[in-house]
């Protein structure tokens, strides 16, 4: 569904992206992770068409991006970060646009705008930002669209839409669909992604299925960490420390701020813990 | 086939529709500036003036002013940098774009108009028989003469320049389309007049070199005559091939708006 080979991108002589490597398949839920400026929303624009790589291979759904063929994006939802809606009801809106995607289903759209709730006979411009943010959500999955681009879907939900988002993207999930969420609050997507991206400063750190993280590792609770050459990566928690450790696997819920940290601080260390000759 | 010249009358009407439901607002009250403006000069018009001219005096205006505005800001949506991220991604490609675009800055502008002008005219019409006692009332205007057929072909061709200057410049389109026009226009005029002074550097104030001589004498015997008796059948072909030459690269040059337009900030 998604190959990049080697994907190089610059804003002038900045270079954003490099040699970034990556593969996904439909049934995925790729969790893309980053600090900010680490280069999420650039590979999402990539991967959108918006932006053209420097170097390397892209192909997404078939297709090279670069191209823009209406193919492709007939069945590629992206949403990105920041964006206007124009001074119109959300049903309007919908009308004008729902007709260049072959797949969208009107039961779709009302099902996701009522658990979202969102009232999409609403002006648009009236909106607040998260309502807007969970309206294009809505909208976004009603394409039926193949693979469904998200950057940062969750930033400015509140904590129950956010929680509303997870469910609904969980249930749109299919083996036919993949998805690509961005996001630098990691904890929003917890319990949702797999595979997981991280990428620091335009380079892959970790590119890993969720099932061998949570195969090889484990949080546990410890009251000290000192001294502990183990521990992958470590967070306050009353009465000790949460920490990421080796071992001790066998599908325990896996903490992915620490793996975050672990990867980002710690990329030998993680690497070696996962048994992989290095991070990627 | 490349991608971005995939061509769906399905989508190009689509986007064709959209577009227009998402500039029906601004239209509406260009719409309504236009009419009541033209409301408030019937007041002023003179009784004696054949139909025929007033109306070509209202529609030079809309077609003149009105369409070459309209056509500069024809790609605003691709240009604002965040409603653009979801407008660059909607599935159409480049030459579905500038077909919907091309469309109705032609063809929907012109049948807008005749409408619009047909009932304001009727409108003014039954005004002038009830407020002003059927002095003298405006003239209904229903079949466009060719008169005005030409105005409104001229304007639609001299709109390319613009519609062009929409693809071109990413904000004040209009503004920097008539700057760029000026500025093309007055190198022109500085070009034509050195070259005249080094042309006629070597005759005397006053007198009229020989060749310049042989053409006002070949213009007298009407040896030039194919040229002068077909100069409409000129016009058309040049403004015809200007048009063409604009709106050609309005299209290659809306491929890089593409390329370059994504996550601008």
């Amino acid at each position: 569904m998604i190959r990049l080979n080697s994907l190089s991108y610059a804003y002038g002589k900045k270079r954003v992206l490099e040699n970034i490597d990556m593969e996904l398949r439909p049934g995925s839920v790729c969790g893309l992770l980053g600090k900010n400026g680490a280069g999420k929303t650039t590979l999402l624009g990539v991967l959108g068409g918006l932006l053209f790589a420097e170097h390397g291979k892209v192909e997404v759904l078939g297709y090279d991006p670069a191209k823009r063929d209406p193919r492709m994006l007939s069945d590629l939802f992206f949403q990105p970060e920041e964006f206007e809606l124009p001074a119109l009801r959300g049903t309007d809106w919908t009308a004008i646009r729902r007709g260049f995607y072959p797949k969208w289903s009107e039961t779709a759209f009302r099902d996701g705008m009522a658990l979202l709730e969102v009232d999409p006979a609403q002006r648009l411009d009236r909106m607040s930002a998260g309502t807007r943010k969970k309206f294009l959500v809505g909208f976004g999955l009603a394409t039926n669209a193949r693979l469904v681009v998200m950057d940062e879907p969750t930033n400015g939900l509140d904590i129950p839409s956010k929680s509303q988002f997870r469910k609904l993207v969980a249930a749109a999930a299919s083996d036919e669909r993949a998805f690509v969420i961005s996001t630098h609050q990691v904890r929003d997507l917890e319990s949702l992604i797999d595979p997981v991206i991280i990428i620091e400063s335009g380079r892959t750190v970790l590119q890993t299925p969720i099932s061998l993280v949570s195969e090889r590792l484990s949080t546990v609770f410890l009251t000290d960490v000192r001294g502990r050459a183990d521990v992958l990566a470590s967070d306050v928690a009353p009465g000790g420390f949460r920490a990421l450790v080796p071992g001790g696997g066998g599908g325990g819920e896996i903490d992915l701020e620490l793996l975050f940290h672990a990867a980002v601080d710690n990329p030998e260390k993680l690497s070696a813990a996962l048994g992989r000759g290095d991070a990627l | 086939m490349k991608a971005d010249t995939v061509f769906s009358p399905r989508r190009a009407w689509l986007y064709l529709a959209a577009d227009l439901r998402l500039n029906f607002s601004s239209i509406l009250s260009v719409t309504g500036g236009i009419a009541g403006l033209f409301f408030f000069m019937h007041f002023f018009r003179n009784p004696q003036e054949a139909p025929a001219a007033l109306h070509a005096n209202q529609l030079l205006l809309v077609f003149w002013l009105v369409l070459p505005a309209f056509a500069a800001n024809a790609f605003t949506d691709i240009h604002k940098p965040l409603e653009n991220r979801l407008s660059l991604t909607l599935p159409v490609s480049r030459t579905e774009r500038f077909a919907a675009k091309w469309t109705e800055m032609t063809v929907v502008f012109a049948l807008a108009v005749w409408i619009f002008y047909a009932l304001l005219s009727a409108f003014l019409y039954i005004f002038d028989l009830i407020v002003m006692q059927g002095q003298s009332p405006f003239p209904i205007f229903l079949l466009p003469a060719a008169d005005h057929l030409r105005i409104a072909l001229g304007g639609i061709l001299f709109s390319s320049v613009f519609f062009f200057g929409g693809v071109f410049f990413r904000k004040s389109q209009l503004a920097k389309t008539v700057l760029a026009i000026f500025s093309f226009l007055v190198g022109i005029f500085l070009v034509a007049a050195c070259s005249f002074r080094v042309i006629f550097t070597q005759y005397p104030a006053g007198s009229v070199p020989s060749f310049m001589m042989e053409i006002i004498r070949k213009l007298g015997e009407g040896a030039l005559h194919p040229l002068t008796a077909n100069s409409g059948l000129f016009q058309l072909l040049f403004g015809l091939a200007f048009a063409i030459f604009f709106w050609f690269l309005a299209w290659l040059r809306l491929g890089e708006t593409e390329a370059k337009g994504g996550l601008q900030k």
